[in-house]
């Protein structure tokens, strides 16, 4: 088989899997007017009946955002195009109707109940079988959450954003913006200034959360911009693993997501953050699809901690999102474990930031691309070493592989190390799957597109070991589904 | 007056006397590219001075010299000091930028055009460096001085020599930019050396290569920097078929400065070797910027770079590979490898890749870091004091690179400054 045969045969194939988890469920939404203004952000704050404090820091946000050039403040050196987004014309807040709000799982919209089931998440069953709590985000709202209870045994605050302003007005005060301040960069600045709703998980000291915490995440009314803002506290010496898995209906017109998320890890305490995003990625053409813009952010506060980030990001038509630690507590660690897929005309510009501050910081990144298609797959990492940060650590190892010849692979680095007793790596490759490889598995029996699956997934593989168990089988299974007809 | 007004000024005057005909296809996008532009002060979207506080540039008016002082760098004072440096070059074998006589002029194995010869396509002044592509080219572009010349297979020398012998004279600014062309088949080795003067100058020389097919070059380039001189140094390579070209840097950082090199790799099957070292100590800054263009099939290319930081200097290093669609089986390499030797040093590495074909294989890697405790300790332990097992451990670090320097007396020069250069570097 010559290489240019190869070619030729995925070119042919190089047809995308029809989006699996596409439909719109009927439900009735609560929406304001599109635009954005003073007197939108008035509503959502009111409608949340929210406190005068978080009023006054989106409007601090508003106004900050508003001073900013559309051109000067959106950011320009990610490797994406996507036409001007034109943010009067997005509805900023959508709520499914809750002037019922169910007091259990059996008052759930039946209609809504079962757009989970379409995703293959029976809230019911599968979240106790598999010792999963679920707090299900329904556009912008929390509707459903389980094992509260249980939770509440162990001192563990898990609800909706919304719930948490209002039952724990304290904590969301004290780490609200604390890691990503509202003037952090375009997109989280418009999120600080209009977000919705999201999760908020408090672990009390010295406790190990038992189960693994889930939210899904969907976008569902028609042009509507979500804006998770999710916080997670991990008290001294406690763990938690949060998941957050997300799947989107098709729309012609293009989605803005801009979401942010704030961990913070305090003294010996560990959080572990999953991440499965299979959002609508647009047509094979291109048109429509998710622009996935999303600040995630975590700081490692206490003297020990711990976080990590583990993504699987196969949807969007548009990926800009950077998970990244602030290790400022000595002894703290960071690490990122990603793999990107882009197929037909999705763009990613993916990566992580490592800030060592503390003493004997140390970080870990392990970044996979596959581009398929006419996508375009960007790593792009930054490794700071502050002068402050003795004996500083990183591993960095980022592939990356390409199929098909109209598709593109792209590394770019950071590494900014001030300190000399600063220890740092970074190794990347790019390649297409190898043709010894394929034919060996080929000899075997194996179908080419068999062959490739197998030898994407063992080299994906360091990262899905990251993933919770059930989580890395979901993660297999929509790589394959995401691949399926460009490899052959 | 802003700093733009008065090179404007300059711009204009020299576009008067219209000295550079044959350069004009460059000189007048360079002079309004730079009149719009400036130099590359922006801090949104510049992502190749990022790193760097180009503020110096602006805080004199530099002009350029006059002849009289040109001259005053005289060729017998020039072959004294790179005798005193080890490197004894006859004198056929030289070029002194900036030496109106220009010694150079009349020998058979090579044909310098100067300005209005008669054949001026053979090497296409101009067309290699895009003055558009950075402030300091445009600048280059608008006002530079030019030597135009090709090399053919008759040459018989070991290597040519160009020597950049630097301004005696404060707030001056050098321009020069030099067109060469390798002909076909042709093999040569090519000696570029900048003594920069502890003057406050200006320096941007730009030179242009181009290789036709099947010739090759190796190109040794020594950037020996003051406390007080800027250098930004810019090489552009067009090859073509068969090419192959290698370059080998050995620069101590000027007060600010760079080493700029950018392959444009267009022929199949060409070949490219970057290596290099930097030194940068005090409170000095340096760049270096590496692109290799892959825009044909079956090319080769390798850059490995290695940095030593003392002080509170600062050095960048960002390369990039670039594989365009379509230039499949291509093999490059990229590498660059630092010690920060002291609290206050900065290193900032940015190793990217572009690839936008599938056939590919291509990977980088890049370290920074101290020198290994365990080697150090195990040295310490046979009785070696602290800093001399340091030392060791850095000539060690450094002659790697140097050992991969063909040219003898470039091999033996660089050897003697690493000797000269590492006591004055504050290992704490």
């Amino acid at each position: 088989m010559t290489s240019d045969n190869n070619s030729i045969s995925r070119k042919t194939k190089l047809e995308d899997k029809d989006y699996k988890w596409g439909f719109t469920t009927d439900v009735e939404t609560e929406v304001v007017p599109k635009g954005l203004s003073e007197e939108i952000i008035n509503i959502i704050s009111s409608k949340k009946s929210e406190p005068k404090w978080l009023l006054d820091w989106r409007l601090k946000a508003y106004k900050h955002w508003l001073a900013q050039d559309k051109k000067e403040g959106e950011p320009e050196w990610a490797m994406v195009d996507y036409p001007d987004i034109n943010y009067q014309d997005i509805h900023y807040y959508a709520a499914p109707n809750l002037s019922d709000a169910p007091k259990s799982l059996e008052d759930v919209d039946p209609e809504m109940l079962e757009a989970f089931e379409k995703l293959g998440i029976p809230l019911e069953e599968r979240a106790q079988l598999a010792g999963v709590a679920v707090d299900a985000v329904f556009d912008s709202v929390s509707v459903a959450t389980t094992y509260e209870k249980q939770l509440k045994e162990l001192g563990i605050i898990f609800c909706s954003f919304s719930e948490a302003v209002k039952n724990h007005p304290d904590l969301i005060e004290k780490y609200l913006g604390s890691v990503v301040p509202y003037s952090d960069n375009y997109f989280a600045n418009l999120n600080s200034a209009v977000f919705s709703d999201g999760s908020f998980i408090y672990v009390p000291p010295g406790v190990r959360c038992p189960i693994e915490l889930m939210t899904y995440f969907r976008i569902n009314t028609a042009d509507t911009g979500q804006f998770e803002r999710t916080l997670i506290v991990a008290d001294k010496d406690s763990y938690v693993s949060y998941l957050e898995g997300c799947t989107a209906p098709i729309r012609k017109s293009s989605q803005l997501h801009a979401a942010v998320v704030e961990l913070v890890a305090l003294e010996n305490a560990e959080i572990k953050y999953s991440t499965l995003q299979n959002w609508y990625p647009g047509t094979k053409e291109g048109v429509g699809g998710v622009y996935n813009f999303v600040t995630k952010r975590g700081k490692c506060l206490g003297k020990g901690s711990k976080i990590s980030w583990t993504q699987v990001e196969t949807g969007s038509a548009i990926t800009w999102k950077y998970p990244s630690v602030i290790l400022q507590g000595d002894d703290s660690v960071g690490e990122f474990y990603s793999v990107a897929l882009t197929n037909n005309r999705q763009q990613a510009d993916t990566g992580t930031k490592m800030i060592h501050i503390g003493k004997n910081t140390r970080s870990n990144i392990v970044a996979k691309g596959i581009s398929a298609g006419e996508g375009n797959n960007t790593y792009r990492g930054q490794v700071k070493v502050l002068p402050s940060a003795e004996n500083a650590q990183n591993f960095t190892q980022c592939d990356s592989l390409l199929i098909g010849d109209k598709c593109g692979a792209h590394t770019v680095p950071y590494i900014e190390v001030k300190n000399p007793s600063a220890k740092l790596e970074h190794e990347a490759s790019t390649s297409k799957v190898s043709d010894d490889q394929l034919f060996y598995l080929m000899q075997r029996g194996l179908d080419e597109e068999e062959a490739h699956h197998m030898i994407i997934t063992g080299w994906s593989k360091e990262v899905f070991k990251e993933l919770p168990f059930e989580f890395a089988v979901e993660a297999g299974q929509l790589l394959k589904v995401s691949l399926e007809g460009a490899v052959g | 007056m802003s700093y733009i007004d008065h090179y404007k000024k300059l711009i204009e005057s020299e576009l008067k006397s219209n000295k550079n005909f044959y350069f004009m296809r460059a000189v007048a996008p360079g002079a309004d590219y730079f009149i719009e532009n400036g130099f590359p002060l922006k801090k949104k979207g510049n992502e190749r001075w990022k790193y760097l506080d180009l503020r110096n540039v602006t805080s004199s008016n530099f002009i350029k010299s006059i002849y009289e002082e040109r001259i005053s760098t005289d060729f017998e004072s020039v072959l004294e000091k790179l005798n005193s440096c080890g490197i004894n070059i006859v004198e056929d074998e030289i070029l002194i930028v900036g030496d109106e006589d220009n010694h150079l002029a009349g020998r058979n194995f090579i044909e310098p055009e100067g300005i209005g010869a008669s054949s001026p396509s053979k090497t296409n002044i101009g067309e290699i460096a895009n003055p558009e592509e950075d402030g300091f080219i445009a600048l280059n572009a608008a006002v530079a001085d030019i030597t135009s010349f090709w090399i053919d297979e008759n040459f018989s020398k070991k290597a040519l020599n160009i020597v950049f012998a630097g301004q005696s004279q404060d707030e001056r600014l050098v321009t020069e930019r030099m067109c060469i062309k390798i002909l076909k088949n042709t093999e040569v080795t090519i000696n570029e050396i900048h003594f920069d003067s502890n003057f406050n100058t200006l320096n941007i020389p730009v030179l242009e290569i181009h290789l036709d097919k099947d010739s090759k070059l190796i190109h040794n380039k020594v950037i020996l920097g003051s406390e007080k001189d800027m250098n930004f140094n810019f090489t552009r390579v067009f090859q073509e078929e068969g090419s192959s070209y290698q370059n080998n840097s050995f620069c101590h950082s000027p007060s600010i400065g760079s080493n700029d090199i950018k392959v444009i790799m267009s022929g199949e099957g060409s070949e490219c070797d970057l290596r290099g070292i930097y030194f940068t100590n005090n409170k000095n800054q340096f760049n270096t910027h590496i692109t290799v263009d892959h825009l044909a099939p079956n090319c080769k290319s390798n850059q490995f770079f290695k940095g030593v930081l003392s002080d509170e200097s600062k050095a960048v290093f960002s390369g990039k590979i670039f594989v365009e669609k379509g230039a499949q089986k291509t093999y490059a390499t990229q590498k660059d490898l630092n010690l920060l030797m002291s609290k206050g040093a900065e290193i900032d590495t940015k190793p990217s890749l572009e690839i936008y074909a599938d056939d590919v294989e291509c990977s980088h890697g890049a370290t920074a870091g101290n020198v290994d405790e365990n080697t150090l300790y195990y040295m310490m332990s046979r009785g070696l004091k602290k800093e001399t097992a340091t030392r060791m451990l850095v000539r060690g670090f450094v002659d790697e690179m140097i050992n991969s320097i063909s040219d003898d007396k470039i091999r033996k020069f660089a050897s003697n400054q690493t000797e000269l250069i590492l006591p004055n570097l504050a290992f704490k």
